[in-house]
């Protein structure tokens, strides 16, 4: 663990989202994540900032313990800073050690063996000191503590992980998303049923029209309770979970539909076993035994 | 309700002049949209929402728009089944079955490309975790639920690779068996496709629901999910709280 240093001065510490450039698959204003090393030394991952006021506060602790001192320090990548050494090296981990010193604060350490820098590419933060005329247009201010030395304020950038920053962790919004994308999809399947069943019914000849009969009529009945059965006992109790129907849990109702499955399934046997078909095969089957 | 209707009421049932086998046209029409909604549920439980790749692109980057091409092919080539009474040569009749089955590999495509994201997914949870522990979870909980959805994901589309392989061999198959057995025999019996196709449509669809709302969940449910979320938060202020009092 690195030297913690006194800190005598808490300068303001603003934690910015660093916007990137973004892809054109990628997200425009993706969620901060950051992990925090507790004292027991197990990563702790944060929900998204703005979401919790303890991670904010966390955030705002780092910042302020981490970058005491290091105001002069140029902006540096993660895999820049991984050569150098001291603190910056400490913050390419991305990592916090919370310690309950004298001054209280969170302390970056390194964080050896638990996460190697090489493969953190799903979090990455970046020191960058304070600038005059920080453009606030093109970086979104979470959150900010202290308030003095505006003149050396550094700010702990937090980038987005590159899986967010991806657009492939979907966050709360994308639900709706998903819920509107499926409704779409599933018009479109009805739409295309409908005109399946309009073009076989025009197109099919006249003299094509059959009843089902025998073993496929069975069949055909087998798997439409079998249906029925799995959608009451599944689909039904799910449908009226909310509305405190729950008498379609006790199983009443999927050990009928069993017995009911169960009667078909013999009847469909018994048609099988008197079927000539099955009869031819069995006679074969005892006569290439025999010989 | 198809199979409803196709037990009461007459439906049409065509003769395939090449192989010479009964054709339900009706299981046609009822498979295709189901075929296209059943891909399409799949591919919608893990895409990347914000991706805008272009198509040669879209499937690598599992962009919505895959959702729709996928399940269009998957119907395509369900609907090629049913154009095989109407052919009137036997190249046709080769070039559809090619066709369909060209359409439908794009499912196996899906699937290793659905492997890989889960396995990339995967590995990045993975790294979240501190070695000499037994967490078998991170603590980046939108992670968390990545990997989650791209195993539910990966575990459908393979449920539907498996049972649909079985169907769409089981046709094929017996397109050639009244050729090859002899006419007396089971194996030539015109009942025998309809019968195996029925049991392998009735487990996929069964093990698909089950599976469904496995997914509803897992991805759907806001009680769950918060539910979920609440416990990411404590262990979070857990993990805080005993560093904090040492």
């Amino acid at each position: 663990m690195a030297p913690r240093r006194a800190v005598n001065k808490i300068p303001e510490v603003s934690l910015r989202h660093r916007r990137r450039r973004n892809g054109p698959g990628e997200s425009s204003d993706p969620p901060v994540s950051l992990s925090v090393l507790a004292g027991t030394r197990a990563p702790v991952q944060a929900p998204p900032l703005g979401e919790s006021s303890i991670l904010s506060g966390s955030c705002s602790r780092l910042g302020t313990d981490t970058y005491s001192g290091s105001e002069s320090r140029t902006p540096s990548t993660a895999r820049k800073s991984k050569h150098s050494s001291g603190k910056m090296k400490n913050t390419t981990t991305a990592a916090v050690d919370y310690s309950s010193d004298d001054s209280g604060l969170l302390s970056v350490s390194e964080l050896g063996e638990e996460i190697d820098i090489d493969t953190v590419d799903n979090m990455e933060m970046r020191a960058v000191p304070a600038r005059t005329g920080f453009s606030t247009e093109k970086h979104d201010c979470n959150s900010s503590i202290g308030g003095m030395n505006a003149d050396k304020i550094p700010e702990v950038v937090i980038a987005p992980t590159r899986l967010e920053s991806k657009g492939q962790l979907m966050s709360d919004d994308d639900l709706d998303s998903v819920g509107q994308f499926i409704i779409k999809g599933a018009a479109v399947g009805f739409i295309l049923w409908i005109f399946l069943m309009a073009n076989i019914y025009l197109i099919a000849p006249a003299d094509s029209y059959e009843y089902l009969t025998g073993t496929e009529k069975q069949a055909t009945w087998t798997l439409i309770i079998l249906l029925f059965a799995t959608n009451t006992t599944r689909i039904i109790p799910l449908a009226f979970q909310k509305n405190g129907f729950q008498f379609s849990k006790s199983g009443l109702v999927g050990t009928f539909m069993w017995e009911a499955i169960c009667s078909e399934l013999k009847r469909l046997l018994f048609l099988c076993t008197h079927n000539p078909n099955f009869t031819q095969l069995e006679v074969s089957l005892s006569n290439s035994s025999l010989s | 309700m198809s199979n409803w209707i196709s037990v009461v009421f007459p439906t049409p049932v065509m003769i395939d002049p090449v192989s010479g086998l009964r054709i339900h046209l009706m299981r046609f029409a009822v498979w295709a949209p189901l075929a296209f909604l059943m891909t399409f549920l799949t591919e919608a439980v893990d895409l990347n929402w914000h991706s805008n790749a272009p198509l040669q692109q879209a499937f690598q980057a599992h962009s919505p728009q895959v959702a729709w091409w996928h399940a269009g092919f998957m119907a395509l080539s369900t609907i090629c089944g049913a154009l095989f009474p109407f052919t009137k040569s036997r190249i046709v009749w080769w070039e559809i079955m090619i066709i369909s089955w060209l359409l439908y590999a794009t499912i196996f495509i899906r699937l290793y490309q659905r492997y890989c994201r889960y396995r990339y997914l995967e590995q990045q949870q993975r790294r979240q975790i501190p070695k000499h522990t037994h967490q078998t979870r991170g603590h980046n909980f939108l992670l968390n639920e990545a990997v989650d959805r791209s195993r539910r994901s990966l575990q459908l589309i393979l449920t539907c690779c498996i049972c649909w392989t079985l169907i769409a061999g089981n046709f094929t198959v017996c397109s050639f068996l009244p050729n090859w057995a002899e006419k007396n025999s089971i194996w030539a019996s015109p009942e025998l496709s309809y019968v195996i196709g029925t049991g392998l449509e009735a487990i996929s669809k069964v093990y698909y629901l089950v599976m469904q709302l496995n997914v509803y969940d897992q991805v759907f449910d806001t009680s769950a999910r918060s539910a979920r979320r609440l416990e990411e938060m404590r262990t979070l202020m857990s993990a805080l709280w005993e560093a904090s009092s040492k």
